[in-house]
């Protein structure tokens, strides 16, 4: 969008533990979210607030914040499936470029386990939702394809797993905290073929929260470069292209385009991994990897921490686990972490530049809700 | 309570095929699984079209996880229909399924017991 002349920050970030927490309550983890974040950013005090749920009720956002008896302004409730914490994200950063507001909280937040047992439960008033249709069954056959067309073996896929299993393992929030060998991931339960389990993220309870604001002259802020949300289009039988890849490929141009950068120049990247090959697709989408090429770049060890473009340095949602409406939130909160240095053992070397992509699915016949991604800077 | 209404893919018997009841721009030639407000590309007005038996998988899968009513093993797939709109289809199968590759020619073959379109392997 043109007009805007304000720059945005980070002020600071938080997060509870992420994993089945059956019986701490949703108000509790928002609360600790908060509370970090709060103190973090040095304020409590804030002009709006935007808070990305999934599967959250009437009156969710006012009732978590209620606790808090912090916000002022607007509450605005956003949702936009497993992007909608990066959504409330992108809106409390839109609001203070156009000038809106000059503080603003950003809070996503989901209890899953307290309703769901086993997989998610598919959508019946969705075409294939009502066919038993969820996530997993599409990123299976997405695998499938691209095994097929690529000619890339399914351990090359599974590895990124094993990558991100041992960040995880360096990360205290993370749900799944252990290190995973290839054989474990191969020879775990086999879901969806080609996937099997520790390919696939993990129901989970959790909250991650960012204070965004104008600029204040503090050098812990960290900066916000560009930020894009595009809707997905379209998928259908005119398209070959990957469920993911294209939207993917779209708010990249656009956060690089706004930002005056591109994926060269990005030092550490947190990407949706809610399958293994979702990160292959975003990896190849985001330019790190030619079409085909994205498992190889992890095999060679360069996204591992210490390689050359570190990716999913927090263990991904794969690790992390994916409370839906908290994921996003908690990717911006490790960038930030990363990029400050405070990455407590996981942390990558002199980053500077980072990017955070998260992509919602569910709706069939389009390739995703919305995708945002987003690119942070070092002030 | 479950909406009465079916939003899944409607299939049809014509002269003695199963088809899939969907729907065309006759400006654009955008072809639908399901007669929508208008062409979603065009904004013209959409008619009725029959698509089908035949296609082709361009992927599939076998879930080996129950996924609310239904239960494993369940093949399913992405069938792009000839000259038809792509939909998701369950494949006849048996217990020990295994998963059917991009490019395997399939035919409609009517609605599973839980209302499902339905296909089967032809080549």
């Amino acid at each position: 969008m043109s007009g805007a002349s304000t720059d945005a920050f980070i002020y600071g970030v938080g997060s509870s533990n992420f994993g089945k927490q059956p019986t701490t309550s949703v108000y509790e983890l928002a609360w600790q979210a908060c509370q970090e974040a709060f103190a973090d950013a040095g304020t409590d005090r804030f002009d709006a607030a935007f808070v990305g749920t999934a599967l959250g009720a009437l009156g969710i956002a006012q009732r978590l914040l209620k606790g808090l008896g912090v916000v002022d302004g607007p509450i605005i409730t956003v949702e936009n499936a497993c992007a909608s914490g990066t959504t409330a994200y992108h809106e409390a950063y839109e609001a203070i470029r156009h000038g809106r507001y000059n503080k603003v909280l950003a809070l996503g937040v989901e209890q899953m386990s307290t309703r769901i047992g086993g997989a998610m439960p598919p959508d019946p008033i969705d075409p294939e939702g009502r066919s038993g249709i969820v996530m997993l069954p599409r990123y299976a056959m997405m695998a499938q394809r691209y095994m097929a067309e690529y000619g890339v073996p399914m351990e090359d896929i599974a590895y990124v797993a094993v990558k991100n299993s041992h960040n995880g393992a360096l990360n205290k929030r993370a749900q799944r905290a252990r290190e995973l060998t290839l054989d474990e991931v191969l020879g775990s339960r086999l879901v969806a073929d080609p996937l099997t389990l520790f390919q696939s993220c993990s129901i989970s309870d959790g909250a991650a929260a960012a204070v965004l604001g104008a600029g204040r002259d503090n050098p812990r802020d960290i900066a916000i470069k560009s930020s894009a949300l595009v809707p997905g289009g379209l998928w259908d039988y005119r398209t070959d292209r990957l469920l993911g890849s294209e939207i993917i490929e779209h708010a990249a141009q656009a956060a690089f385009e706004l930002a005056g950068c591109t994926i060269d120049d990005i030092d550490v990247l947190e990407v949706h991994d809610a399958f293994t090959i979702g990160e292959v697709i975003a990896i190849e989408a985001l330019g790190l990897a030619d079409p085909g090429a994205g498992p190889e770049l992890g095999l060679s060890g360069q996204t591992a921490i210490g390689g050359r473009v570190p990716v999913n340095p927090s263990g991904g949602l794969l690790s992390r686990g994916h409370p839906l409406g908290a994921t996003g939130l908690a990717q911006v909160a490790e960038i930030v972490w990363q990029l400050r240095g405070e990455a407590n053992g996981r942390q990558v070397e002199d980053a500077s530049l980072g990017l955070v992509e998260t992509a919602g699915g569910g709706v069939s016949g389009i390739d995703g809700t919305g995708c945002v991604v987003t690119i942070l800077s070092r002030s | 309570m479950e909406s009465p209404i079916d939003p899944r893919p409607r299939l049809a018997i014509s002269n003695g095929d199963w088809v899939l009841v969907g729907a065309r721009c006759p400006q654009c030639e955008y072809r639908l699984a399901a007669m929508g407000p208008w062409c979603p590309i065009c904004h013209s007005s959409l008619d009725a079209k029959e698509y089908g038996p035949a296609g082709i998988v361009w992927a599939s899968t076998v879930l080996r996880v129950p996924i609310g009513d239904y239960r494993p093993p369940r093949p399913v797939a992405y069938v792009d229909l000839d000259d038809g709109p792509r939909i998701l289809c369950h494949l006849e199968g048996e217990e020990d399924a295994v998963p059917v590759g991009p490019g395997t020619r399939v035919e409609l073959t009517g609605l599973s017991q839980q209302g499902d379109p339905m296909a089967k392997v032809t080549a």
